[in-house]
């Protein structure tokens, strides 16, 4: 206070701002003024009364004065109490970076530790955000769902046509709005020539708007004069074909297109997130027509919106009193029901609970993180004892000390979550490169606002906690004591000490855990690698074939048709051999229906069985490897004959005869008995359960149908080319289309594609924990070799040899490590049932697995708790003494 | 030199206030007196509109206060002027010279 007036001769400190004393201020300051007036009017010659009673004449009117002052008084003192508390925190901020700046690698490595458990966080919570919780962009999505037809007892799902769909909607009161789409590809031509365009199309019903709740990004949708048969021929594109092929011009509204030789008039645009509910949910498409329902059976896609407030459950059970309904006079729907599902149970349960059990391990990399922080600012919080105790003697208010410890904490906190937020983004492009087919729709996530925001909170919250109890100690700690002695507050130190230990033995246990995890998945990886999947799938390559109708109407014509195609496909250089099927093994078909074995009474009420089905012809086995057991392959239809695999063989005749057996799928009462004539080896797709999978039955190929797919069997290293095919086929027909061209190999690659990335991404939480555990673990045996220098030098000079020191540190280390390694298996024994359905061909109790994670996990504790123990191997035993 | 209500003075009294203490920090009734000493008993302030005015300063910054001893021993809350009462009295006190001027202009003219 430089400008105490002259005559004055003290100062008091600046006034104090709570409202009680501000009222004290102004009183004595009006109090002031009367006084003196009064001596005034005193020395002047009144008396005192009459001077007093004069002086508050004088003023005026005090009450209203005092209201005034006391309402300016108030205000401002507010206002300086906020400016304080404003200016307080920037004071800590400021102070926080500056002591974060005294001990970097401790502030480095902890926002790295942060930013690592975040940012795995986040990126997962993000994925599963999208698949699981919010997987249609719509308003209200969790009202939208999907309506299939469902055959064998709900086993198999068949699409809906548009006439069941109207009586669905006619029958039942579920749904606000029922509509349909189909997919369609077109053939774009431009006016001018030139090639045509292959786009993705849709077919839309007159419902899909208000069903989906979307509005057109330009234009309209299709009115309901067009949505019927003879209706104006009109069309919609999506926004991203207008942005590239109109340029976003306004002007492509009225323009014709034109689709598959017939033009259209454009209406309208897509909305710009325009996806349609799936298998997996379709967002390519790239034109809308509107589907004129038929009385055709092509099929459809069933999309509905739930009435506020109406189940799945209510919705299912209203179309499946519809279906039966319809079952009095169609027969076909009697063995059929009705599915309503979410987008997100699309999923299909393998791929939800995998998603979850990432979501659990990534949680726990965020915790071993969190408690390695913890850890970091426990040790840092006892070497700074003394600087607290000074502070505290130099008048630093309890509470300020904590809030200024706090403050450094969050700042760790929040420098992680932006680290993390690096991590997140970058982690989640890395996600979405390595997806495997069965995740395709991980394509459009992103990094969602809401849960970085989550981990970001979950992360300051947790450098509170844990810079609280530091700060916390540090109050209650005796100050006084760590300022005179050295930092000897034993106690306070053995209980960190104890503290942190035990957090590092959490951490391993936890890693364990993943750990063990991951080596299940890696195992099972490899068992699913090592399936012999009963083919040549090195060898083998198919693609689909169409016979144009127009040429072929008559299914006679077709098989000849499919010979030359052979033939001429044979001809290609490269080629071993080429055959026609229902499908490309190890893929195949199903059939439905309840199995019957000549000789074997069936019980009454049995489900339909799914069984796995298709139709080859008799070199079929030397074509693709498959081995041929027993019998013979059916060579004709009229012989109502079949090949079956090994398994069903063994499962239905234990002790051989097979062959001569007699079987039916019975889907109705013509069915014929069929004779099982040959017995084949077990074909398996990698990671495919079921009964669709185990029991196979092969009839002929008898190809009276438009479609088939073509098998072609190549020397090792000769890829087939797409080219060459159509090439030959166009040498049959010009008509003939081919499409879907892939390898055996691929098949099989994609079936382990899943497990893969399930595998990598659980293995790299598990390595992540592992660092940070064994990190963690180094801190502690760094610092506690640090803190007992002086321990270590005693016993030294009591004649202690170095190598009984290092015994000693490694020892109390390993008590550690392998307290968690303990705990953390025996926790995994119970955590392994939760992947249990990831795993192929294993146990769970994987006795191996646990073993090398056990070795491996000690291993590495003790590489780690060997460096620091060296060190205290080397202390000077004289230094040590003498060092306070 | 627009006139801001709440913000810039309240009126004459504001001004002759700041004016008071150039001179020297004062407390507020060693302000009264000073001002009906120099105006020789001409201007005798309201002591209660002095306050008012006062903590009006006060609050709007022109003006910052600190307790200390008075001559005779008695706590009082001394007044001083800030930077920015400094130049509102620049500003206030060119605004009245001009007014003054001209009303006294007016006044001056005869009628013919």
């Amino acid at each position: 206070m430089d400008w105490i007036p002259d005559g004055v001769r003290r100062a008091f400190r600046l006034d104090r701002l709570s409202p009680h004393q501000v009222d004290r201020d102004l009183d004595a300051e009006l109090h002031f003024h009367l006084a003196m007036r009064e001596a005034e009017l005193r020395a002047g010659g009144l008396g005192a009364e009459e001077a007093r009673a004069e002086a508050r004449r004088r003023f005026g009117n005090l009450e209203d004065a005092r209201r005034y002052c006391r309402e300016l008084d108030d205000d401002g003192a507010r206002e300086y109490r906020r400016l304080e508390w404003l200016r307080g925190w920037g004071q800590d901020v400021r102070f926080a970076v500056r002591q974060l700046r005294r001990a970097p690698t401790m502030a480095l490595v902890a926002v790295l530790t942060l930013s690592l458990g975040i940012g795995a966080t986040t990126a997962i919570f993000s994925v599963v955000h999208r698949l699981i919780l919010a997987p249609l962009p719509y308003p209200e999505a969790g009202r939208i769902v999907a309506v299939m037809r469902a055959a064998g007892m709900g086993q198999v799902f068949i699409s809906a046509t548009p006439t069941l769909v109207d009586a669905w909607r006619d029958g039942s009161n579920a749904f606000e709005q029922l509509g349909t789409y189909r997919e369609v590809d077109m053939q774009a031509t431009t006016p001018g020539g030139g090639d045509p365009e292959k786009l993705l199309g849709v077919r839309l019903s007159a419902q899909m708007p208000a069903v989906l709740g979307v509005r057109p990004a330009l234009g309209r949708f299709f009115a309901p004069g067009e949505t019927v048969a003879g209706g104006a021929p009109v069309a919609m594109v999506s926004y991203g074909y207008w942005q590239r092929r109109y340029g976003g011009d306004r002007d492509v509204l009225g323009q014709v297109i034109s689709l598959d030789g017939s033009d259209y008039t454009v209406v309208g645009v897509l909305p710009r997130t325009f996806v349609l509910p799936s298998f997996s949910p379709i967002g390519d498409r790239q034109v809308a027509l509107p589907l004129v329902p038929d009385s055709s059976s092509r099929s459809v896609f069933a999309v509905g919106r739930l009435r506020h407030g109406a189940t799945t459950q209510e919705a299912t059970a209203q179309l499946d009193a519809v279906m039966a309904r319809l079952a009095e006079d169609e027969p076909a729907y009697r063995e059929m029901s009705s599915r309503v599902m979410h987008q997100s149970e699309f999923l299909g349960r393998g791929t939800r609970s995998t998603l979850l059990v990432l979501l659990a391990a990534v949680v726990v990399v965020l915790l071993i993180a969190c408690a390695n922080v913890a850890g970091l600012l426990l040790a840092r919080a006892a070497g700074r004892q003394r600087e607290l105790a000074v502070r505290a003697a130099l008048g630093a208010g309890r509470r300020r000390l904590v809030r200024q410890l706090l403050t450094e904490s969050a700042l760790l906190g929040a420098a992680g979550g932006a680290a993390g937020l690096a991590v997140a983004w970058a982690g989640l492009r890395a996600v979405i490169a390595l997806r495997p087919p069965s995740l395709d729709e991980l394509e459009g996530v992103r990094l969602e606002p809401a849960v970085l925001l989550g981990s970001l909170a979950v992360a300051v919250l947790t450098s509170l906690i844990f810079g609280l109890a530091p700060a916390l100690l540090a109050a209650t700690d005796g100050l006084a004591a760590s300022l005179v002695g050295s930092s000897r507050s034993a106690t306070g130190r053995r209980g960190a000490q104890r503290l942190r230990a035990a957090l590092v033995g959490g951490e391993v246990a936890l890693s364990v855990v993943l750990l063990v995890c991951a080596g299940l998945l890696v195992r099972s990886v490899q068992a699913l690698q090592d399936v012999d999947v009963g083919v040549d799938t090195r060898a083998l390559a198919g693609a689909n074939v169409m016979l144009p109708v127009a040429t072929y109407p008559d299914g006679a014509d077709r098989p000849a048709a499919y010979g030359r195609l052979v033939e001429r496909v044979r001809a290609i250089p490269g080629v071993t051999a080429a055959g026609m099927g229902t499908d490309l093994p190890p893929d195949g078909g199903v059939t439905i229906g309840r199995l019957e074995i000549h000789g074997v009474p069936t019980l009454p009420g049995e489900p339909p069985a799914v069984i796995g089905f298709a139709e080859v012809q008799p070199d079929h086995p030397r074509l693709t490897g498959m081995r041929m057991l027993a019998g013979r392959m059916p060579v004709d239809t009229a012989e109502h004959a079949v090949a079956i695999n090994e398994t069903f063989a063994r499962r239905y005749w234990p002790d051989g005869g097979a062959i001569g057996g007699r079987l039916r799928v019975r889907m109705d009462d013509e069915s014929p008995w069929q004779t099982v004539v040959g017995v084949v080896g077990d074909v398996r797709l990698p990671g495919a359960t079921g009964s669709a999978y185990e029991l196979r039955v092969y009839r002929p190929f008898h190809g009276t149908f438009e479609m088939a797919t073509l098998i072609v069997r190549t020397a090792d290293g000769a890829p087939l080319r797409l080219a060459d095919l159509t090439r030959a086929a166009a040498d049959v027909d010009p008509g003939i289309r081919l499409d879907n061209l892939r390898t055996a190999e691929s098949v099989v690659t994609a079936r382990l594609a899943g497990p893969r990335f399930t595998m990598t991404l659980l293995g790299v939480f598990a390595v992540v924990a592992l660092v940070l555990a064994i990190v963690g673990l180094y801190g502690v045996v760094s610092l506690a070799v640090t803190q007992r220098t002086r321990e270590i030098g005693v016993r030294l000079a009591l004649g202690a040899s170095p190598r009984g020191v290092t015994r000693m540190v490694v020892g109390q280390a390993m008590l550690v490590a392998g307290g968690g390694l303990l705990v953390g298996l025996g926790a995994s024994v119970g955590a392994v049932r939760l992947v249990r359905g990831m795993l192929f061909g294993m146990e769970p109790l994987d006795a191996p697995t646990f073993i090398v994670v056990a070795a491996s996990l000690a291993a590495v504790a003790f590489a780690a708790a060997l460096i620091p123990a060296r060190r205290a191997a080397r202390v000077d035993a004289m230094v040590a003494l003498r060092a306070e | 030199m627009a006139r801001e209500t709440g913000d810039l003075l309240h009126g004459t009294l504001d001004v002759l206030v700041l004016k008071t203490l150039t001179w020297q920090p004062m407390h507020g009734y060693a302000i009264v007196r000073w001002i009906e000493q120099r105006t020789a008993g001409v201007l005798t302030i309201e002591d209660a509109a002095l306050y008012k005015a006062l903590h009006r300063l006060h609050r709007a910054g022109f003006v910052e206060a600190t307790w200390g001893l008075s001559e005779n021993n008695r706590r009082a809350r001394y007044y001083r002027l800030t930077d920015a009462g400094r130049r509102v009295l620049r500003a206030e006190t060119t605004t009245w010279r001009r007014f003054s001027a001209a009303v006294g202009a007016v006044l001056d003219l005869e009628a013919t």
